[in-house]
């Protein structure tokens, strides 16, 4: 065999079907990054077709009809917030399950599951009725609490599961020299857990970002709406302005993308992390 | 505007947690989404801000559809806003049955205000006798065509449902599809069910069903439209995969010149705002069914949106004060000319405002109706709208049989 290292067919197969790939996967945000200059009238004329006069009207349409700055800045409030609390209590809730292993752990996990398995949508009268006696109705704390709640199962199983296979030598070993049992989870079981922390957060913030129902029925003032519920007010009943939609996405999605590009590599790290145990 | 709406918003907030004083109203609506919704509602808001001054607005907006679940659970928890928009029939329906609306009957007898209005639209929001909401605009539905398209082919409108049928052939000879329908939504093709019972049978139905009259039937007519809806579907008169296409997919075949004629509600006037220049709408009534008993003028229509007042509002007189300005002729007018949706406050409806299609419709159509029969899905009980739903998807798909999805409707009506 006397193949080039560099240009062998296996390569070039792999790279014309991630071209292929990559082409796939664009398309999407080019056709909206294009689509958004033309007029509604052009968009209905024809989907596919490059404006004819390119105009940035539907971007400050879209600027102009809602507050995206203002729903941008609440949705970051409410994800971190409700992230921040999920994490602190799956991380602790997780450990304890993992590492003290309690007689009742049965119980404690079926309740989980039956937890998971509630639909927010039979919880939302109750909620309200809660809301409103603790006066957080219309607050930011008011949907963050729900959502931490019911987002702390699933990730407390994620951190159970990597709390598992922490080997219990190191806790052995860190009681013998009398580490206190705070110390033990605090300087020792954290820091190994960053990672998997870090994955818990980002599934989190995906599910928190893209949340409409709660923010929704919690927030009344326009100036405390979400970005889901924001953007909302841009999709008509039976008319819809295409162009100043997709301009408004174009706009809510600029935030995770600058997001994503500081912390590229926490993620890719943290989402393959936990995959292999060295 | 949008620090206005913001500054409303945080006093809003700030009043959210205690009950309305005097002189102070929670208001919520779902003017929003559209420009010509908040066009409206902001013209609205302001000058009434301006006719009362004395009055504290707390609006609350929301998307229509999205608004429906914020209202629900609002009112489900016990915590409804004091006016709000409300849609006619089985949705308002379950607030009368949960005693959480205001009647506003003592309202309506002062000041001939009662008498502004249609009283078929005032009939849509009166429930046992009583007016729990007043209407605020009428949505109708006939069929669309493409002025344009039909020139240059030299067709012309149908009168009777025979020359409907045979138009069809004729388009699709053409190489073209008779009718536009994206039903991924299921209420696109409630309208053609809806009309051909209305023809065959008569108008008043399944209001009858609502009302619980004892002899309320769909009758042999329900299968025959069923019937008919799946003969069109079956002759490929409408485009390909029509149950996956949205509403809005269907309407650019429409517009595009790819589809001929829309069955639609009167929205599609502003639907078509946006169109090229080889497009120009037109409209014609649902053609006559020779053998059909049903009066062959009646319309369908109904009221699209109500305004409500909450039984646990303590400041019951400016909220009537409040609903009295929106339906206003001025206001209502105003409406008309920026919606270009009928409304239902007599006389609003000027030629100058509606322009020519919508006055057209108003007044050569419904003006000349024997019966407006309002939009089955939203009058029936949500139960019942279900199974409406997915019988006529069934049927226009071939997977269920006219007369099984006529019994089943028919079952579903009567159990309430």
């Amino acid at each position: 065999m006397h193949l080039n290292s560099r240009w062998s067919i296996t390569r070039i197969g792999v790279l014309a079907f991630l071209s292929v790939h990559v082409l796939v996967v664009i398309f999407p945000f080019v056709w909206m990054a294009y689509s958004t200059l033309k007029t509604n009238k052009e968009f209905m004329r024809s989907v596919w077709s490059l404006p004819a006069t390119p105009s940035l009207d539907a971007f400050v349409q879209a600027w102009n009809t809602g507050a995206l700055g203002t729903y941008s800045l609440n949705s970051l409030i409410v994800m971190l917030g409700s992230t921040v609390l999920a994490v602190v209590v799956a991380t602790a809730g997780g450990y304890a399950l993992a590492v003290y292993r309690p007689r009742w752990l049965a119980g404690i996990e079926i309740g989980l599951m039956i937890a998971m398995a509630i639909p927010a949508y039979v919880a939302l009268v109750p909620l309200v009725v809660m809301l409103r006696a603790m006066n957080l109705l219309d607050t930011h704390l008011g949907v963050v609490l729900p959502t931490a709640a019911f987002n702390v199962p699933v990730t407390l199983f994620i951190m159970r599961a990597f709390f598992v296979t922490l080997p219990r030598d190191i806790i052995e070993a860190a009681r013998i020299d009398g580490c206190s049992e705070f110390a033990i989870f605090w300087r020792i079981a954290v820091p190994i857990a960053r990672p998997a922390m870090f994955t818990a957060a980002i599934v989190n913030m995906i599910w928190v970002w893209n949340d409409f129902l709660f923010p929704l029925v919690f927030i009344n003032s326009p100036a405390k709406k979400t970005l889901p519920v924001g953007l909302a007010d841009f999709v008509g009943e039976h008319i819809t302005n295409y162009p100043v939609m997709l301009a408004a996405i174009f706009l809510a999605a600029i935030a995770p993308l600058v997001l994503f590009v500081f912390f590229e590599r926490q993620i890719t790290t943290a989402l393959t992390g936990g995959a292999v145990k060295e | 505007m949008r620090l206005r709406a913001v500054a409303l918003g945080i006093a809003a907030s700030v009043s959210m947690s205690f009950s309305a004083l005097a002189g102070e109203l929670t208001f919520w609506h779902a003017y929003s989404g559209q420009q010509d919704k908040v066009d409206f509602i902001n013209y609205a808001l302001e000058e009434f801000g301006k006719a009362h001054p004395d009055i504290k607005l707390n609006v609350v907006a929301a998307e229509q559809s999205s608004y429906k679940t914020k209202l629900n659970t609002a009112m489900a928890s016990g915590n409804p806003p004091d006016v709000f928009y409300t849609l006619p029939g089985g949705f308002l329906g379950a607030f009368v049955a949960g005693n959480q609306m205001y009647s506003l009957d003592d309202a309506l007898a002062k000041d001939g205000w009662g008498e502004s209005f249609l009283s078929s639209a005032l009939a849509q929001t009166t429930m046992g006798g009583h007016t729990y909401a007043v209407p605020i605009d009428i949505d109708s539905s006939v069929f669309w065509y493409n002025k344009k398209l039909f020139a240059e082919k030299g067709w012309t409108a149908p009168a009777t449902y025979d020359q409907l049928l045979e138009l069809c052939e004729k388009i699709k000879a053409d190489g073209l599809v008779p009718f536009a329908l994206g039903n991924k939504d299921s209420w696109p093709a409630t309208f053609w069910f809806q009309y051909l019972e209305m023809r065959l049978k008569g108008s008043g139905i399944v209001s009858g069903f609502v009302a619980g009259n004892a002899d309320a039937t769909l009758g042999s007519e329900g299968t025959e439209a069923f019937k008919r809806i799946a003969d069109l579907s079956a002759k490929g008169y409408f485009p390909v995969g029509f149950n996956g296409m949205s509403d809005q997919e269907a309407n650019m075949l429409f517009l595009n010149g790819q589809a001929a004629m829309m069955l639609n509600g009167t929205w599609q006037i502003g639907a078509s705002a946006d169109a090229s220049d080889d497009f120009e709408l037109g409209f014609f009534p649902f053609p006559t069914v020779a053998e059909g008993k049903g009066d062959q003028s009646d319309i369908l229509g109904g009221v699209a949106a109500a305004f409500g007042i909450a039984e646990k509002t303590t400041n019951k007189e400016d909220a009537v004060t409040l609903l009295r300005f929106l339906t206003s002729p001025a206001v209502m007018t105003k409406y008309v000319e920026l919606r270009k949706t009928m409304v239902t406050v007599k006389g609003a409806t000027t030629e100058a405002a509606a322009g020519p299609v919508l006055y057209g419709i108003s007044n050569d159509l419904m003006g000349k109706a024997a019966n407006l029969d309002p939009f089955y899905d939203t009058a029936m009980p949500p139960k019942g709208t279900d199974t409406y739903y997915t019988s006529l998807q069934g049927v226009l798909d071939g997977s269920v049989a006219p007369a099984d999805a006529a019994k089943r409707l028919e079952e579903a009506l009567k159990a309430k």
